[in-house]
């Protein structure tokens, strides 16, 4: 079955990708190849797809998921045949850090819910780039998206040992290495599209 | 004698700051869980070792710039009157963040004790902090503390003298280094202060070097009118922007923070923080925030949650209140028993006892509304609210906390603008904060309902609930779109940052809810005492001078004489009730005939030329006059003017068929009525409410704008409508 028809809290484990080398050096380079289990953390109808594995979570467009092969955990034997993906294995291992398809810095506003990542730049002037700074919203800084409130906007973060919230327009300012995959429904660059 | 010491309690909001301060002075204060409720300076006093200690409660910060009214207040506060010691209240639970002020107190050199608060939460949470090794590390002393139980307030205290009487009691500017780009001149502008003596009596020169290159408003502004200097550091300054936006792409303050980061992470890395996992604290707080923020089940428990605190307070609140209602009743019939008819009595009674005792009556219904905010706002679900709502307030220019005040004021029907207004408080950012008091008193207060039911019983054959609904929703859309106006004319600008901490929920103690809906209670008692007893005379004499000329007096005290003595010699039940009939009537005429002799009445008639054109008669008007003292006033006054002698709730049937024979009333004149009630100037309470919070420039603006707005919508109402429908 598909990636995108797995509940909430389900573990499943990773059969195929169907889809080009890109897609499949995309999903290798964020971790997710065949053979390995993955727990899906959330999964909403038009929402981007949360899953764990090894204590990372990454985040994947619904489209993405669709194109994943799944079996769920407790009705697994053996490791299925992978899908003629050593070579495109190797070479996301190889091209990682550099591969073009592979979108890591995004605006903070383009963050889903639960999903972690490393400020990387605060360009906000005046009396918001104060503020935004003296809540220790710095570059280097761990946050994770905690929350959006119901129409989307403002959003909640979490960083070092509290809660804060800001507003969109405001989170635009900020840049985010995202830890993990860099996907969202919103993103212009999302490569399945 | 006894020597004073002065110290200063300082801290991030929610740090737990005012519940020290509490714990230590025992004073009567505030205390909030949601950010920067403390805005006003409040001292408390403290004896120990044969010391007097006046501490200062600075109102809660995240920094020590010049951008916030909190900021300039603290910051000036220790710059200018020199306190011998700062507490900082620091939140052990996030440490980092707040040493970023410790760090700034630092730099400006005052002496300081750190106080590790919440220490409980923290060892709960299987976090370890190194206290020794900190107080090593910054050199200076660290109590641990926990605020809400008093644990550790007298070592805290022990510190601090310890502190103002050791050798290194001077101000000792800490320096940080700020790297490459920003040393060099930073050491150059330095020196150039020191020579130039430029403000060095009151700042380190470093420091000031230090605020100009973080672009602060206050400093430069000082050095611009300091001449020759000013010019020259701004020079530097302006160079070293370049520099970094060339070089670095970015802004000398945003290096600045980073730095300060750095120095206070060099100083945790070194075995000060060891943190396991998260905090439970934190981990409770996301279970809870996943319910109550739901895209779908949070907005619906928020509005049952203000239903509940409404219903709430008109339940339990109305019975106290019917009991302070039943007080003055008493005392003004005592009054009327003991003083002489006439004049003073008139005024006692109908002026000083119906007008303070009106506007106590409102006490307890405040004091619950106010229980209830306190517990919101302690318990940290205020902060959510304001999340969930900003969204939608956004696009109307207000702030997600205005929420709130608009409730309380009457956003479901029967609430009171007065504790509404004074709900506007929790509002950080001051133009939203306006913009909310301009508007909440649009909202259909509990006394602007009667007047609704009489107007729409009388002409609209609809049910009350179905006016009343069609009103409330009337007066949301004014109240937003006039939010949206203001803010875009003469409140405009840039909206405030959002920027907001969402603290972790916590149960509030009921020694601070007390404390909190007590001193709010209280400062609204007051009021009545000064300001609303002087209104209150002088709308009772408006309404009452000049008194009817003795002619006029003697020809109805004539009627009723002959009334009397036209009564059978025999007992005849049926001819005394007549008779009883008749001489209310003649009270009634002799009412209408005073109050239309009145100033008030000859200001109304002297305004029916201008208000027909909204369809008010002379009538009408003296009521809405009559409507500023208390919307409640309104219906009693109209059935004054209509000659009705007694309009209670059960006559008020009476009074309704009376305006439906009536030819200057129609359909159209009473929407045109009830327009004008929805939206004209706030009772006087509101406005006195109003001006406490903000001015009484902005006050008198309220009251103005309401009412040419309300006059014109009901104008046009009725000149259309008597266009389309011509009667």
């Amino acid at each position: 079955m598909q990636l995108r028809e797995i509940p909430n809290g389900e573990r499943v484990k990773l059969l195929a990708v169907d889809g080009g080398c890109s897609l499949q050096c995309r999903l290798a380079a964020m971790g997710l190849v065949p053979g390995m289990e993955v727990t899906v953390i959330s999964n909403i109808p038009r929402r981007p797809i949360i899953v764990e594995s090894y204590g990372a979570r990454l985040t994947l467009c619904q489209k993405m998921a669709s194109r994943i092969q799944v079996l769920k955990a407790n009705g697994i034997k053996a490791v299925p045949p992978s899908n003629g993906n050593g070579q495109c294995r190797a070479a996301a291992r190889s091209t990682a850090p550099g591969m073009p398809c592979r979108r890591r810095i995004c605006r903070l506003r383009e963050m889903a819910v639960n999903q972690s990542g490393t400020i990387r730049s605060v360009k906000a002037q005046g009396e918001l780039g104060r503020r935004i700074r003296d809540m220790g919203l710095i570059p280097n800084t761990q946050i994770t998206v905690v929350g959006r409130a119901p129409l989307k906007d403002p959003v909640a973060l979490r960083l070092r040992d509290f809660t804060l919230s800001l507003r969109n327009n405001e989170a635009d300012y900020i840049t985010v290495e995202v830890a993990g995959g860099a996907c969202d429904e919103d993103v212009e660059h999302c490569p399945c599209r | 004698m006894t020597k004073t010491l002065n110290i200063a309690l300082a801290g991030n909001p929610n740090a737990g700051k005012t519940t020290m301060f509490n714990a230590l002075t025992g004073a009567r204060q505030s205390v909030g869980n949601y950010p920067g409720v403390t805005v006003e300076k409040r001292e408390g006093y403290l004896q120990a070792d044969g010391y007097r200690l006046n501490i200062v409660d600075l109102p809660g910060t995240y920094s020590l710039t010049a951008y916030s009214q909190e900021e300039l207040v603290a910051r000036d506060y220790l710059v200018n009157e020199r306190p011998q010691l700062v507490i900082d209240i620091v939140d052990a639970n996030s440490l980092e963040r707040n040493l970023y002020l410790a760090v700034q107190f630092m730099e400006l050199g005052v002496p300081l004790v750190l106080a590790l608060n919440m220490m409980d939460e923290v060892r709960k949470s299987g976090k370890k902090i190194d206290t020794a090794r900190l107080s090593q590390l910054l050199g200076t002393p660290v109590v641990e503390t926990v605020a809400r139980s008093g644990e550790g307030k007298h070592q805290l205290i022990e510190s601090a003298l310890e502190r103002i009487h050791g050798d290194d009691s001077r101000w000792k500017p800490l320096e940080i280094s700020y790297g490459p780009d920003i040393d060099p001149v930073l050491q150059e502008m330095t020196d150039l202060i020191r020579g130039a003596e430029f403000l060095t009596d009151s700042y380190p020169p470093r420091w000031l070097a230090l605020k100009y290159l973080e672009g602060d408003v206050q400093i430069r502004s000082m050095g611009a009118r300091a001449g020759d200097i000013g010019e020259a550091l701004e020079r530097m300054a302006r160079r070293v922007t370049e520099h970094c936006k060339v070089t670095l792409d970015t802004i000398p303050e945003a290096i600045i923070a980073d730095y300060r980061y750095g120095y206070i992470a060099s100083v945790t890395k070194q075995g000060v923080l060891v943190q396991r996992g998260h905090q439970e604290r934190i981990i409770f707080t996301d279970k809870i925030d996943r319910i109550l923020t739901h895209r779908f089940i949070g907005p619906l428990l928020m509005v049952g949650v203000l239903y509940g605190m409404f219903m709430v307070t008109f339940t339990f609140g109305t019975v106290p209140m019917e009991w302070l209602e039943a007080f003055f009743a008493w005392l003004a019939d005592v009054v009327t028993r003991l003083t002489p008819p006439g004049l003073l009595q008139s005024m006692l009674v109908d002026g000083v006892i119906a007008g303070v005792g009106g506007v106590l009556g409102f006490v307890p219904l405040i004091m619950v509304m106010f229980l209830g905010i306190a517990f919101l706002e302690d318990s940290g679900y205020m902060a959510r609210m304001a999340y969930m709502m900003d969204r939608v307030l956004r696009i109307f220019g207000l702030h997600g906390c205005s929420v709130m005040p608009f409730i309380v004021a009457g956003g479901i029907p029967g609430g009171c603008a007065v504790p509404g207004v004074m709900g506007a408080r929790t509002l950080r950012s001051p133009k939203e904060k306006l913009a909310t008091l301009l508007t909440a008193p649009f909202m259909p207060c509990g006394a602007k309902v009667p007047v609704f039911l009489l107007l729409g019983g009388a002409f609209f054959k609809g049910s009350a609930a179905t006016v009343l609904f069609w009103i409330t929703i009337g007066s949301w859309m004014t109240a937003l779109v006039v939010a949206w106006v203001l803010r875009n004319t003469i409140i405009r600008g840039e909206a405030t940052p959002f920027v907001m901490e969402l603290p972790p929920y916590r149960l509030p103690t009921l020694k601070g809810l007390c404390i909190h809906t007590w001193e709010r209670a209280w400062q609204y008692a007051k009021k009545a005492g000064t300001v609303i007893l002087a209104i209150s005379i002088i709308i009772w004499s408006f309404m009452t001078f000049p008194s009817l000329p003795e002619a006029t007096l003697q020809d109805f005290a004539r009627q009723r004489t002959a009334v009397q003595s036209a009564l059978p010699a025999k007992p005849d039940p049926a001819a005394a009730a007549a008779a009883g009939r008749e001489l209310l009537r003649i009270d009634g005429l002799e009412a209408e005939a005073a109050l239309k002799h009145s100033f008030a009445g000859r200001l109304g008639s002297a305004l029916e030329s201008v208000t027909l054109l909204a369809g008010f008669d002379w009538r009408t008007n003296i009521a809405l006059l009559g409507g500023f003292a208390a919307k409640e006033v309104i219906v009693s006054t109209l059935g004054t003017a209509y000659a009705m002698s007694d309009v209670g709730e059960a006559s008020q049937g009476s009074l309704s068929n009376r305006l439906r024979q009536d030819p200057a009333w129609s359909r159209l004149t009473a929407l045109s009525v009830i327009i004008f009630v929805m939206l004209y100037a706030p009772c006087f309470v509101t406005v006195v409410a109003m001006a406490r919070e903000s001015s009484w420039g902005w006050a008198l603006f309220s009251m103005t704008y309401t009412t040419l707005m309300a006059f014109g919508l009901s104008i046009a109402v009725y000149q259309v409508g008597q266009y389309i429908f011509p009667s």
